[in-house]
Protein backbone atom coordinates (compact mmCIF):
# COMPACT_ATOMS: atom_id res chain seq x y z
CA UNK A 1 0.00 0.00 0.00
CA UNK A 2 0.91 2.95 -0.58
CA UNK A 3 1.94 5.72 1.86
CA UNK A 4 -0.36 8.47 2.56
CA UNK A 5 0.34 11.81 0.62
CA UNK A 6 1.82 14.24 2.96
CA UNK A 7 0.54 17.97 2.46
CA UNK A 8 1.21 21.38 4.16
CA UNK A 9 -2.15 23.56 4.46
CA UNK A 10 -1.75 27.02 4.72
CA UNK A 11 -4.68 29.11 6.13
CA UNK A 12 -5.55 32.28 4.80
CA UNK A 13 -7.81 35.30 5.79
CA UNK A 14 -10.07 34.95 3.14
CA UNK A 15 -11.27 33.65 0.05
CA UNK A 16 -9.84 36.71 -1.95
CA UNK A 17 -6.30 36.04 -0.44
CA UNK A 18 -6.46 32.38 -0.94
CA UNK A 19 -7.25 33.07 -4.80
CA UNK A 20 -4.41 35.83 -5.22
CA UNK A 21 -2.17 33.09 -3.35
CA UNK A 22 -3.22 30.18 -5.87
CA UNK A 23 -2.08 32.52 -8.09
CA UNK A 24 1.18 33.55 -7.03
CA UNK A 25 1.97 29.55 -6.36
CA UNK A 26 0.71 28.86 -9.20
CA UNK A 27 3.02 31.74 -11.53
CA UNK A 28 6.00 29.84 -9.44
CA UNK A 29 5.27 26.28 -10.26
CA UNK A 30 4.42 24.92 -7.10
CA UNK A 31 1.20 22.20 -7.69
CA UNK A 32 -1.52 23.92 -5.39
CA UNK A 33 -5.20 22.75 -4.59
CA UNK A 34 -7.73 25.47 -3.04
CA UNK A 35 -9.73 23.29 -0.80
CA UNK A 36 -12.51 23.54 1.89
CA UNK A 37 -10.39 24.55 5.77
CA UNK A 38 -10.31 20.62 6.64
CA UNK A 39 -12.72 20.01 9.67
CA UNK A 40 -9.41 18.47 11.81
CA UNK A 41 -8.09 22.11 11.90
CA UNK A 42 -11.50 23.91 11.89
CA UNK A 43 -15.30 23.84 12.76
CA UNK A 44 -15.72 27.17 11.00
CA UNK A 45 -16.39 27.61 7.05
CA UNK A 46 -13.01 28.47 5.29
CA UNK A 47 -10.77 27.98 2.14
CA UNK A 48 -7.35 27.28 2.65
CA UNK A 49 -4.39 26.45 0.14
CA UNK A 50 -2.84 22.86 -0.05
CA UNK A 51 0.56 22.13 -1.32
CA UNK A 52 2.74 19.11 -1.29
CA UNK A 53 4.99 18.53 1.91
CA UNK A 54 7.99 19.02 -0.31
CA UNK A 55 6.72 22.69 -1.19
CA UNK A 56 6.34 23.73 2.23
CA UNK A 57 9.45 26.10 2.58
CA UNK A 58 8.98 27.54 -0.88
CA UNK A 59 5.05 27.86 -0.58
CA UNK A 60 5.83 30.13 2.42
CA UNK A 61 8.12 32.11 1.09
CA UNK A 62 5.61 32.79 -2.40
CA UNK A 63 2.55 33.33 -0.17
CA UNK A 64 5.11 35.58 2.24
CA UNK A 65 6.33 37.50 -1.05
CA UNK A 66 2.86 37.71 -2.70
CA UNK A 67 1.63 39.86 0.95
CA UNK A 68 -0.78 36.50 1.90
CA UNK A 69 -2.41 37.47 5.10
CA UNK A 70 -1.38 33.37 6.12
CA UNK A 71 -3.34 32.45 9.89
CA UNK A 72 -1.77 29.22 10.12
CA UNK A 73 0.21 26.85 8.39
CA UNK A 74 -0.28 22.87 9.44
CA UNK A 75 0.99 19.49 8.09
CA UNK A 76 -1.40 17.08 7.09
CA UNK A 77 -1.46 13.64 5.68
CA UNK A 78 -4.23 12.48 3.56
CA UNK B 1 -29.47 25.98 -2.54
CA UNK B 2 -32.46 24.79 -3.61
CA UNK B 3 -34.12 21.26 -2.24
CA UNK B 4 -37.37 19.32 -2.79
CA UNK B 5 -36.67 18.57 0.85
CA UNK B 6 -37.50 21.80 2.45
CA UNK B 7 -37.04 20.49 6.00
CA UNK B 8 -33.23 20.04 7.06
CA UNK B 9 -32.29 19.81 10.55
CA UNK B 10 -28.58 19.75 12.02
CA UNK B 11 -27.38 16.44 12.81
CA UNK B 12 -24.97 14.13 12.50
CA UNK B 13 -24.99 13.38 8.82
CA UNK B 14 -23.64 10.20 9.12
CA UNK B 15 -27.17 9.11 11.07
CA UNK B 16 -28.98 9.71 7.74
CA UNK B 17 -29.24 8.27 4.51
CA UNK B 18 -29.75 10.49 1.48
CA UNK B 19 -33.08 10.08 -0.44
CA UNK B 20 -32.59 7.99 -3.90
CA UNK B 21 -31.48 8.45 -6.29
CA UNK B 22 -30.09 12.41 -5.69
CA UNK B 23 -29.19 14.29 -8.02
CA UNK B 24 -27.25 17.93 -8.10
CA UNK B 25 -27.55 20.20 -11.13
CA UNK B 26 -25.29 22.95 -11.73
CA UNK B 27 -25.95 25.82 -14.09
CA UNK B 28 -23.30 28.01 -13.60
CA UNK B 29 -19.57 28.08 -12.51
CA UNK B 30 -20.18 30.61 -9.65
CA UNK B 31 -22.03 29.05 -6.45
CA UNK B 32 -24.63 31.63 -5.36
CA UNK B 33 -25.37 35.52 -6.13
CA UNK B 34 -23.22 38.28 -4.91
CA UNK B 35 -19.03 38.47 -6.10
CA UNK B 36 -18.52 36.20 -8.58
CA UNK B 37 -15.12 35.59 -7.39
CA UNK B 38 -16.16 33.93 -4.27
CA UNK B 39 -18.93 32.29 -5.74
CA UNK B 40 -16.36 30.31 -8.23
CA UNK B 41 -14.69 29.35 -4.48
CA UNK B 42 -17.59 28.28 -3.07
CA UNK B 43 -18.25 26.44 -6.03
CA UNK B 44 -14.39 24.59 -5.87
CA UNK B 45 -15.08 24.02 -2.23
CA UNK B 46 -18.66 22.36 -2.55
CA UNK B 47 -17.83 19.80 -4.85
CA UNK B 48 -14.22 18.66 -3.26
CA UNK B 49 -16.35 18.39 -0.20
CA UNK B 50 -18.64 15.60 -2.23
CA UNK B 51 -15.42 14.00 -2.92
CA UNK B 52 -14.54 13.82 0.61
CA UNK B 53 -18.46 12.88 2.45
CA UNK B 54 -19.39 9.44 3.10
CA UNK B 55 -22.67 10.35 1.16
CA UNK B 56 -22.24 11.09 -2.88
CA UNK B 57 -25.21 12.05 -5.47
CA UNK B 58 -25.99 9.47 -7.42
CA UNK B 59 -25.57 12.69 -10.21
CA UNK B 60 -24.30 15.98 -11.14
CA UNK B 61 -26.06 17.09 -14.34
CA UNK B 62 -23.98 20.75 -15.63
CA UNK B 63 -26.03 22.97 -17.78
CA UNK B 64 -25.10 26.75 -19.43
CA UNK B 65 -21.97 28.02 -18.33
CA UNK B 66 -21.46 25.10 -15.10
CA UNK B 67 -20.69 22.76 -18.69
CA UNK B 68 -17.33 25.02 -18.46
CA UNK B 69 -16.61 22.95 -15.57
CA UNK B 70 -16.24 19.82 -17.18
CA UNK B 71 -13.72 20.63 -19.66
CA UNK B 72 -9.99 21.28 -20.10
CA UNK B 73 -8.62 23.74 -17.40
CA UNK B 74 -11.76 23.49 -15.43
CA UNK B 75 -10.06 24.37 -11.21
CA UNK B 76 -12.63 21.29 -10.62
CA UNK B 77 -11.95 18.89 -13.04
CA UNK B 78 -9.38 16.35 -10.63
CA UNK B 79 -12.72 16.54 -7.92
CA UNK B 80 -15.07 15.48 -10.87
CA UNK B 81 -12.74 12.65 -12.30
CA UNK B 82 -12.43 11.63 -8.31
CA UNK B 83 -16.50 11.49 -8.20
CA UNK B 84 -16.76 9.62 -11.35
CA UNK B 85 -14.51 7.04 -10.00
CA UNK B 86 -16.56 6.97 -6.58
CA UNK B 87 -19.60 6.19 -8.82
CA UNK B 88 -21.37 9.57 -9.16
CA UNK B 89 -22.61 9.94 -12.89
CA UNK B 90 -21.50 13.20 -14.81
CA UNK B 91 -23.78 14.39 -17.71
CA UNK B 92 -23.60 17.49 -19.40
CA UNK B 93 -25.48 19.17 -21.52
CA UNK B 94 -24.64 18.80 -25.46
CA UNK B 95 -26.54 21.71 -26.04
CA UNK B 96 -24.66 24.17 -23.51
CA UNK B 97 -21.41 22.45 -24.84
CA UNK B 98 -22.20 23.30 -28.28
CA UNK B 99 -23.44 26.65 -27.21
CA UNK B 100 -19.86 27.35 -25.94
CA UNK B 101 -18.24 25.50 -28.81
CA UNK B 102 -16.96 22.76 -26.09
CA UNK B 103 -17.94 19.70 -27.00
CA UNK B 104 -14.09 18.65 -27.86
CA UNK B 105 -13.52 19.61 -24.65
CA UNK B 106 -14.42 17.60 -22.31
CA UNK B 107 -12.54 15.92 -19.89
CA UNK B 108 -14.61 14.16 -17.71
CA UNK B 109 -18.42 12.39 -17.64
CA UNK B 110 -20.84 12.41 -20.64
CA UNK B 111 -21.98 14.35 -23.06
CA UNK B 112 -25.97 13.92 -22.36
CA UNK B 113 -29.60 15.45 -24.36
CA UNK B 114 -32.47 16.94 -22.54
CA UNK B 115 -34.13 13.60 -22.74
CA UNK B 116 -31.83 11.74 -20.44
CA UNK B 117 -31.65 14.84 -18.88
CA UNK B 118 -35.35 15.16 -17.83
CA UNK B 119 -35.91 11.59 -17.32
CA UNK B 120 -33.10 11.64 -14.69
CA UNK B 121 -34.36 14.50 -13.07
CA UNK B 122 -38.08 13.04 -13.36
CA UNK B 123 -37.00 9.72 -11.50
CA UNK B 124 -35.12 11.50 -8.68
CA UNK B 125 -36.02 11.25 -5.22
CA UNK B 126 -34.04 14.42 -4.65
CA UNK B 127 -33.35 17.25 -7.01
CA UNK B 128 -30.65 19.83 -5.17
CA UNK B 129 -30.06 22.86 -7.40
CA UNK B 130 -27.21 24.88 -7.17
Amino acid sequence: MAPPAAYTIFLVLSASHAVKGEGALAKAGIPCKLIPVPRSLSSQCGVCLRVDRSDRTRATAVLTAALIQVAGIHDLES
Amino acid sequence: METHNSTHHLEDSTSRQLPRPTVVTISSDSLGRGDEELGKVLLRNYLHTLTQLPEKPDTIIFFNAGVTLVTEGSPVLTDLVVLGDQGVAILSCGTCLAHYDLKEQVRVGMISNVYSIAETMLRAANVINL
